[in-house]
């Protein structure tokens, strides 16, 4: 498959990743590479270590192991310098500011972007337009989501690490969702981490996809590979056939 | 009854600035800081000795009290607090107990213990008005009071909801993670909001000294006055500072005028307790209410 | 521990010269009393106060007005002075239950403020500002000893009364709300009543702790319990440790002594103690306390350690290229066997299956591996090499050929090593329970650091041998494995932990053409029966054996089943 890459866009490599809550081994010895320009879906059951690797991407988490950006390790980094890198993690559960409103947490997300650019999240939220004033607490679930997705867009990412974005949506929305994301992936260029726990949803809009049990990759190939995996199928598509 | 209830607003006005230092650090690192009364004491007595053993001219001493506040501030948040975040908050209090019996301590042992005068910033006459509603006495000092008030009261209002660092901060206060991934350097939102508030105190401690006179305990009432000023408000705005400051104080002049001085604190505990039981948001509390 | 109360009472009869220490002892003595109570309301149920005194205060006043007004007997004024602070702890404590912690340290603070404003302002019962002087003691004998031993008394039962409910039902809930409070309350833990239940009794003490102040030193005044003090005993506290109830003596007598410490260099207390206060929260957030217990379980338990070593060797030694090797050597067949034991282990772990080996079938050498037992310790890192090396020499000096091996645990491993270096001189290899043939999982550094207390903790070796075993239960055998496990050599507890994750030999096993059992008891704690299988698997001529209901150690376990299967195959 190729990609158009921007120039300016290097490939993130994540070299034996190590991540630790305590006692409990989380993340044990994960290797991850995500080509730039591509869609990266991370899949696998609850506590896999998937968000436990995408935070350690973006750095809220202490691991051992390295992340690199290109040529150059980001390992030392604290997450807001991560950020200024492009590097953009949307929060599992929805986490926008709710007692803020939807322009004060647009606001908030383009807080490292010199020239914050509404318009060209309201194209492609155009619902937010009418709803700047608006409490985000009082937003509907899925509106809160695009919020959450439209609020990471603001900081100019070059990379987009997204928490599971379909958690508890219905699935109508969950498909404006997927198109979103396909948007962003192929008009705007950005590299896309995908978390997901729906794997259909995600194998359906990623290039490349890394199954992960119990803290170690499992399975990784590209999306249709996985998708015709027999063990995928049985685990994970709930024994779809053809 | 007029001229009481604006001499009750103008002590509020006091209780208001020491609520709003209080809130702003308890909103962005979680901390309650009962060190707040003693470090604007001991910012307080630097500026005192800055004025009158240094020489130099009272406004550049403020200035520069305020100035080694918001330093002392950041130290204190950067180097006793933040190593244990991590652990408990209850940790932290207790770290702020520790400061204030350090400063304390510091401040009997560099200035003794005798109380120090400290000149008014505005003298003259007040002002006095007549009306259908009786006579109102101004003083000068309460305009000063009020003023500043007001002035900190607005520009936290248009800090906090037009600038990009207010924004920041207010992201920090709801959830520091998520803050982080907008880019947000938490540790520089957590040194700020020490450093506010620790140059408030200092104000608060500039202001009540000409009455209060300099001395190691020359905030511990305004200090409990600030906190009961913050409860009745929430804990958790801006706006319920400060008018649960200027309620508190007219309160408190109100209740003065029929029982002695010797309750003023028991009034205060009273209150307390009244607000915890039956508002538990505080008067001008508000919820945002959040769907799942 | 109770000796050490023994003493404590006893102390005042042998200092009856100087008033002035059994003075300052009783005062250890009240602050320790009043601390124990803040312990119970901060350290064990999670709240924050810093109004203490204020209950201090009131149990004073209380005991003091009704002593020289009513003359009430003094024990009496001083309990009604405790029953008074607890009725105010559920005044106090009882509205800032509703909030978290934070605003229960506000209203005590608001209380400790407005307790020494209303006792200066009734001046006609309290005597104001000025307090209250000469309050009488009535002695019989000697008023210093009689005042300690009264302060002792109400200590002795405070303890007692605090230790009992630490670990009673109510303790386990005070605990539980200050880890969790909605996990308690979804437990069924009703936190109020918990919650109020601390704070009333934590204030009861401080209670009696003001009364028997208020008579030791016969005068009392507003000031003297003012916030300053309640962050004193709140130092105290944190210093002696929160959560402990030895704590507050260490917290106290640091409290009390400072003054004479410093009394010369003429530098304010409160610094000092502010500054200990914030070094103990940043850098040992458990207190004095616990490292005090820390050090007595280090040395106290290192003692029992040494003194449980072994100390006569009970086989024989053989020189070897690498150091002297112990070794028992069993029967007269005409069958060479070589028993390898695991980790904490020495050749004295194979007794029970010697004993029922036949004896003219077989000859029988087990070895104490280097680094373990009676056998001389290797220089440089542990490593299973090393050991395959030393079992190699072994082998060779004492001229066994043709022989079965036979590894349990860590020594599966050894063997595994040996096999597939001498392949042509075993004639067969028995892995009982033994480490899997590609290693064990690589730890994290902190959970190798966990194995060496074990170096200084009999109890906890002779603990995990037994429940490796569960179906051997002499304990006078595992008192002596211990005493043997205690000789293993210093680095070795944590080297042969990571010595198993570094080994793999499933390449080398393909060529193997002896045969090989693997005996796996299903109900080991340690090893899984897939690793287990795949052992098996790895080698050419492998099989698995299966024992039902038997744990990690067969060879003790079913010493019949293991030697069936050394026989099986030979025959």
């Amino acid at each position: 498959m190729k990609f158009f890459q921007p120039t300016d866009t290097k490939d993130i490599l994540v070299k034996g990743l190590n991540v630790w809550y305590g006692p409990v081994h989380a993340v044990k010895g994960i290797d991850l590479n995500i080509p730039a320009g591509s869609v990266t879906a991370i899949l696998g059951a609850n506590g896999a270590g998937k968000s436990s690797t995408l935070k350690a991407i973006v750095g809220s988490v202490k691991y051992n192991g390295t992340i690199i950006l290109g040529n150059e390790s980001i390992d030392v980094l604290p997450v807001h310098e991560r950020v200024k890198k492009g590097v953009v993690l949307c929060p599992e559960g929805r986490g926008i500011f709710y007692q803020m409103t939807v322009k004060e947490n647009l606001l908030a997300g383009a807080y490292t972007n010199k020239t914050p650019n509404f318009d060209f999240v309201f194209d492609i939220f155009p619902f937010l337009k009418e709803r700047l004033n608006q409490i985000a607490g009082t937003l509907s679930g899925g509106e809160q989501q695009m919020l959450a997705i439209a609020r990471a867009l603001m900081a100019n990412p070059k990379y987009l690490l997204l928490d599971e974005p379909s958690l508890g949506l219905a699935p109508i929305i969950i498909e404006k969702i997927v198109e979103i994301i396909k948007r962003v992936n192929e008009s705007l260029k950005i590299t896309v981490v995908l978390v997901e726990q729906n794997t259909s949803v995600a194998l359906s809009i990623a290039h490349y996809g890394y199954v992960l049990e119990n803290g170690r990759v499992a399975l990784s190939g590209n999306a249709k590979e996985l998708k015709d995996n027999p063990v995928v199928r049985e685990k994970y598509l709930g024994g779809v056939r053809k | 009854m007029i001229n009481q209830i604006l001499l009750g607003l103008s002590t509020g006005a006091m209780y208001s600035l020491v609520a709003i230092g209080l809130v702003m650090m308890y909103k962005v690192s979680g901390v309650m800081n009962f060190a707040y009364g003693n470090m604007g004491m001991f910012m307080t007595y630097v500026i005192w000795w800055l004025s009158s053993s240094i020489g130099f001219n009272i406004f550049v001493s403020i200035a520069l009290g305020i100035i080694f506040a918001a330093l002392m501030g950041i130290l204190v948040e950067r180097y006793g607090l933040r190593p244990i975040r991590h652990l408990s908050h209850g940790s932290m209090l207790i770290v702020t107990f520790g400061i204030l019996m350090i400063l304390e301590g510091l401040a009997v042992q560099l200035w003794g213990t005798e109380y120090k005068s400290f000149p008014e910033l505005i003298t003259g006459a007040p002002y006095v008005i007549k009306g259908d509603f009786g006579i109102m006495v101004i003083r000068r000092q309460d305009i000063l009071v009020f003023s500043i008030l007001a002035v900190v009261s607005i520009a936290i209002a248009l800090f906090t909801k037009f600038t990009k660092f207010g924004i920041a901060v207010r992201a920090v206060s709801e959830n520091e993670e998520i803050a982080s991934y907008m880019g947000i350097n938490v540790g520089s939102v957590l040194a700020f909001s020490w450093a506010f508030g620790t140059a408030m105190a200092a104000l608060v401690g500039v202001i009540a000294a000409p009455k209060v006179f300099v001395s190691p305990t020359m905030l511990t009432f305004y200090q409990i006055q600030g906190f009961t000023a913050a409860v009745l408000g929430g804990f958790e705005t801006f706006t319920g500072a400060v008018f649960g400051g200027l309620l508190l104080g007219v309160i408190e002049k109100i209740v003065g005028n029929y029982i002695s001085e010797g309750f003023k604190a028991s009034i205060s505990l009273v209150i307390i307790v009244i607000v915890l039981v039956f508002f538990p948001n505080g008067l001008f509390g508000r919820r945002v209410r959040r769907r799942a | 521990m109770l000796w050490i109360w023994l003493i404590l009472a006893l102390l005042p009869f042998l200092l009856l010269k100087s008033a002035f220490i059994i003075t300052i002892l009783s005062l250890v003595g009240i602050y320790a009393l009043a601390t124990l109570g803040l312990n119970l309301i901060m350290g064990y149920s999670g709240q924050i106060s810093i109004g203490h005194a204020a209950f201090m205060s009131i149990g004073a006043y209380t005991s003091t007005l009704l002593v020289m007004h009513y003359n009430i007997p003094v024990v009496f004024g001083i309990i009604l002075g405790g029953i008074t602070a607890f009725i105010f702890g559920i005044l106090i404590g009882f509205p800032a239950l509703r909030l978290s912690g934070f605003y229960l340290a506000i209203a005590t603070m608001g209380f400790v403020v407005a307790i020494e404003q209303l006792f200066s302002y009734f001046e006609h019962i309290t005597g104001g500002h000025a307090g209250i002087r000469n309050i009488p003691f009535p002695f019989l004998w000697n008023s210093d000893v009689e005042k300690y031993l009264l302060v002792f008394a109400f200590l002795f039962v405070a303890y007692v009364v605090a230790d009992r409910l630490i670990n009673s039902k109510t303790g386990r809930a005070w605990m539980a709300v200050r880890e969790n409070e909605i996990a308690a309350s979804v437990m069924g833990v009703n936190i109020a009543w918990y919650k109020v239940l601390a704070f009333a009794i934590g204030s009861m003490f401080a209670g009696i702790a003001g009364a028997l102040y208020a008579h030791v030193i016969g005068y009392i005044a507003p000031s003297d319990f003012g916030i300053a003090k309640s962050l004193d005993l709140l130092a105290i506290s944190v210093i002696g440790g929160m959560a402990s109830i030895d704590g507050p003596f260490y917290g106290a007598l640091i409290y009390v002594a400072m003054p004479f410490l410093f009394s010369r260099s003429n530098f304010s207390l409160s610094i000092i103690f502010g500054a200990l206060l914030i070094f103990v929260v940043l850098f040992m957030p458990l207190g004095i306390s616990f490292y005090i217990k820390i050090f007595r379980m280090n040395y106290f338990n290192a003692l029992i350690a040494y003194l449980k070593k072994s100390r006569r060797p009970f086989g024989m030694f053989v020189q070897t290229p690498v150091g002297r090797i112990h070794y028992i050597k069993h029967g007269s067949g005409n069958i060479p066997v070589v028993l390898v034991h695991g980790n904490f282990a020495s050749s004295r772990f194979f007794e029970p299956l010697i004993k029922k080996i036949p004896e003219d079938q077989f000859t029988v050498y087990a070895l104490d591996l280097p680094n373990f037992g009676f056998s001389d310790e290797l220089p440089g890192d542990v490593s299973i090499e090393k050991y395959v090396d030393a079992l190699e020499s072994f082998v060779k000096t004492l001229g066994i050929n043709n022989f079965i091996l036979l590894g349990h645990s860590l020594g599966g491993a050894v063997a595994m090593g040996y096999a597939v270096r001498h392949p042509k001189n075993l004639a067969k290899l028995v892995l009982v329970d033994p480490a899997p043939i590609f290693g064990m999982p690589r730890y994290d550094e902190s959970a190798y650091k966990i194995i060496d207390v074990y170096r200084k903790n009999p109890d906890m070796i002779k603990r995990a041998l037994m429940m490796n075993a569960p179906n051997y239960d002499d304990e006078k055998f595992f008192d002596r494995i211990t005493s043997d496990a205690l000789r293993m050599a210093k680095k070795a507890f944590i080297g042969n932990a990571k010595s198993l994750a570094d080994y793999n030999y499933i390449d080398k096993a393909v060529l193997l053409e002896v045969p090989v059992v693997v005996i796996y008891g299903d109900k080991d704690v340690i090893l899984d029966y897939e690793s287990m299988k795949k052992t098996a698997e790895a080698f050419p001529k492998g099989k698995l054996i299966v024992l039902k209901d038997i744990g990690h150690s067969p060879v003790i376990e079913a010493p019949e089943e293991v030697i069936k299967h050394l026989t099986d195959i030979v025959t």
